[in-house]
């Protein structure tokens, strides 16, 4: 097929640190062990960001949580009828969809079930969790999320997905994949605006081979979304993280806390930070785990992996591609002070800026179309000069919206190019709708 | 009922606080050409139209669309319009009543017919807001009340300094005191239908004469395009909105308020003045929330803004004002095509700091009304304004 994507992911990198200023100006500040709450200020360009919470600011905020039905109506809402979703999970919810955890919107997290696996070579432990799969029936038992389009991302002699096998003890044996979560997460917003940010370090890195999907042979060849959050821990040591706080550079920086259950040893679960966006003009909340670049994964709180670079991007939804749509947009609303938060807020320069989320708008989800793929192709939109003088520019929350925009010329791609994928992939199962 | 408002004395006070510079204005029906109509999604892709699969509503209704709801008619999105059956009935004296079926409380009928299920519509049949009708043998339907004249030329005239409230504003069709597009067939279940009358004491030879067009709205409705009782069918203009931030078209044919129904296009219907509003969805509630601007974005030098909305944008530049409606079917369990009208004010601090822009779904809306950046008008309360309109869902864009 002639349309397949020839873009160099490595391209974006160059484009994310394209504006970077001179670094070392200001120490950089250690943050992927706090999670004390940014200042939400505006940030003076060049100097690190004290890194907030990784949950977008949903803690803090609830910034994108929907107003009660009660407003402006003459009833309290006590008197209003149960959400649509309750007789149909398609309707106006909310809906979890990640059923597998227990979402806490106040804390802005999901609680999930967290797996111990080993790496076959080594027999070292790695410990993920499981979001979602390309096994209908499965997805729907365990709780997951199902996505036809994870059938497409295996693909031989890449990267793209590892493989594994199930033991008899119902854990799995990883073929590949080692994470090192080791390094500090650290952004340094740009010069002449935050995004692109002068340094951008993620927080933790995957090898060559490591990539969050694995294809089971031995459970129907279906491909399953399991991202490692620890790798080579001791169970103590990990369990310690539950009354105390994690230590970031042994487990991913989503987690905020991990706990061992009653029974086997290798009970246990994890507490994770979420992210908020929108599907369709629906508020929701989802996981960010994987990013195939590393300025993306440091922006996610994400762990780098170059393995993601083997799944093609651009075709949408169309056969045999594996991924969705994810619009992020640059330049987005920014807070008009720190002491005030604009309800048009949106974009990597709000994000660097606040310490809140991008509110990326995501394609489709399960409940709402039927292209779902935790697998986001990164299309990157910046508002023209034009648009922004005219007082166009706004918060923008659903794919068709933006595609309107781009029609017109008023969003385009970075630099003006043409409104496309950047190449870059953010592996982000869904949680909830929150409508 | 407690929740009824006084629209009339509403609209007063709208006009009666509009400085008087006029300025004429003309559209009548929604522009050919539909502002937020999704484009392709091939948009920004690698690969043409042609390889996407289809619409997700094709496997589940509930999904993405395009979903056509209103399945008795046929929509032609080019000319925004919608075809539908045209249903002919009389008065109990026999003149004549011509109506369009769009709405019912009767699910398996609503299903069979291709109309709009609404369990709302049970709670609307109160004691002076729906007609009483008979179906007779022949299919039509003799109803008790309800005459509706369609001779008035509807005009509407800006205000200043902003175009709404205007400075005049009649409707170009308005029924008797009876008069309300619903009815209750006593000998079909005693369920609701909406009705709409499109016309009233008029010949089918004298309607055959608008089959290909060029339709008189003295004798019709504002909103025909072409009427053919040869052919059973009536072509009417559609309005297009938005519902949980999908683009929708509908029907807007009354409304219980002369600003309003002239602002619309539609029939004033003052049978449903005494529909109560403000409940919302509970218990025996029969109207939705709609979702409407005042001052939201205007065009700029003649550009059509992508943030456009609103009543003064809708008075100035002739296009829609793009209202929000609430829940529809296939998106929520509430829809009722009688919408309670929610009039929103932007503040001038929300404006003076970038956050006003347009809407597109209630709880963004309600949300700016948390937050105090959008406020009923003069920056009373936000809510109901007594108003109602009459609009059936036709179709979703997606």
């Amino acid at each position: 097929m002639t349309f397949l994507s020839t873009r160099a992911s490595s391209g974006l990198i160059t484009l994310a640190l394209a504006a970077a200023c001179s670094s070392g100006k200001a120490p950089a500040v250690n943050a992927s062990n706090s999670e004390s709450k940014g200042d939400n200020g505006l940030a003076p360009s060049c100097k690190p960001v004290n890194l907030g919470p990784l949950n977008g600011g949903q803690a803090s905020g609830n910034e994108i949580n929907p107003a009660p039905a009660s407003i402006g109506a003459d009833i309290p809402a006590t008197y209003f009828g149960p959400p649509p979703s309750s007789v149909n999970p398609k309707l106006v919810g909310p809906v979890q969809l990640l059923k597998a955890g227990t979402v806490d919107l106040d804390k802005g997290t999901v609680t999930l079930p967290l797996y111990k696996g080993r790496l076959g070579a080594t027999g070292k432990s790695v410990w993920f969790i499981l979001t979602d799969t390309d096994d209908k029936e499965n997805a729907d038992a365990l709780g997951l999320n199902f996505s036809a389009k994870l059938a497409y991302a295996y693909s031989p002699g890449t990267k793209a997905t590892r493989t594994g096998t199930v033991a008899n003890d119902g854990t799995i044996t990883f073929d590949q994949g080692i994470v090192d979560f080791s390094p500090v997460r650290k952004i340094v917003p740009g010069a002449t605006s935050p995004f692109p940010p002068a340094e951008a370090v993620a927080g933790s890195k995957g090898d060559a081979d490591y990539s969050p999907l694995v294809k089971l042979t031995n459970a129907g060849g279906h491909t399953y979304n399991a991202p490692v959050l620890a790798f080579d821990v001791a169970d103590d040591t990990l369990a310690g993280f539950c009354a105390n706080p994690p230590d970031k550079s042994l487990v991913h920086d989503r987690v905020v806390k991990i706990c061992r259950g009653p029974g086997k040893s290798n009970n246990f679960t994890v507490t994770l930070a979420l992210t908020t966006g929108f599907s369709f003009g629906r508020p929701i909340v989802y996981i960010s785990t994987e990013s195939n670049d590393p300025t993306t994964a440091a922006l996610e709180g994400a762990t780098f992996a170059s393995a993601l670079l083997d799944v093609t991007v651009g075709r949408d939804d169309s056969a045999f591609s594996a991924i969705e749509r994810l619009f992020a947009i640059a330049n987005g609303p920014q807070n008009l002070s720190p002491n005030e938060v604009n309800p048009q807020r949106q974009g990597l320069n709000s994000a660097i800026a606040d310490g809140r989320g991008p509110l990326n708008v995501f394609g489709g989800i399960p409940t709402i179309a039927t292209d779902y793929s935790p697998l986001w192709d990164v299309n990157l939109g910046v508002w023209t000069a034009d648009a922004i003088a005219k007082g166009y520019r706004s918060r923008v929350d659903e794919e068709f919206q933006i595609l309107g925009l781009v029609t017109r010329g008023f969003l385009t791609g970075p630099g003006g190019k043409p409104f496309g994928s950047t190449g870059i992939i953010v592996n982000c199962p869904i949680v909830k709708r929150l409508l | 009922m407690s929740g009824s408002k006084s629209p009339f004395a509403f609209a007063a006070r709208l006009l009666a606080s509009a400085t008087l510079a006029a300025v004429a204005l003309g559209a009548t029906s929604a522009r050919a050409q539909i502002e937020p109509n999704p484009p392709p999604p091939s948009i920004g892709s690698d690969i043409p139209a042609t390889y996407f699969g289809p619409a997700p509503s094709s496997v589940d209704k509930f999904l993405v669309g395009p979903l056509q709801l209103l399945t008795a008619g046929k929509v032609d999105l080019n000319a925004v319009t919608v075809t539908l059956p045209l249903y002919t009935g009389q008065l109990e004296d026999g003149r004549k009543v011509w109506s369009i079926f769009t709405d019912t409380d009767d699910a398996a009928n609503a299903e069979a017919l291709g109309l709009n299920f609404s369990s709302k519509l049970t709670y609307a049949a109160l004691c002076g807001t729906a007609r009483h009708a008979v179906a007779e043998l022949d299919g039509s339907l003799t109803f008790d009340v309800g005459a509706v004249d369609f001779s008035p030329e509807r005009a509407i005239t800006a205000g200043s300094p902003s175009a709404f409230p205007p400075k005049v504003a009649n409707p170009g069709s308005v029924g008797d005191k009876n008069y309300t597009p619903l009815v209750v067939i006593a000998n079909a279940g005693n369920h609701v239908y909406n009705a709409p009358m499109v016309a009233f004491d008029v010949s089918a030879e004298e309607l055959n004469k608008s089959c290909d067009g060029n339709a008189d709205h003295s004798k019709v409705h504002d909103k025909v395009v072409k009427i053919c009782p040869r052919d059973g069918t009536v072509t009417l203009a559609l309005t297009v909105g938005f519902s949980f931030s999908r683009p929708v078209l509908y029907l807007s044919t009354e409304a219980n308020d002369a600003v309003v129904a002239a602002l619309e296009g539609a029939t004033l219907a003052p049978g449903l003045v005494n529909i109560p509003v403000g409940r919302d969805d509970s218990a025996l509630s029969p109207v939705e929330r709609i979702f409407v601007h005042t001052n939201g974005p205007t065009n700029v030098n003649g550009e059509v803004n992508p943030q456009r909305q609103g009543l003064n944008s809708a008075i100035t530049d002739g296009r829609g004002p793009l209202n929000v409606l609430g829940g529809i079917p296939t998106i929520a369990t509430d829809y009722s095509p009688i919408w309670d009208v929610n009039l929103g004010e932007w503040t001038q601090e929300a404006i003076d700091k970038g956050y006003r822009s347009r809407m597109t779904d209630e709880f963004q809306i309600l949300g700016m009304v948390v937050r105090g950046f959008l406020t009923g008008p003069g920056g009373k309360p936000y809510g109901s304004t007594g108003f109602v309109v009459n609009c059936p869902i036709v179709q979703r864009l997606l």
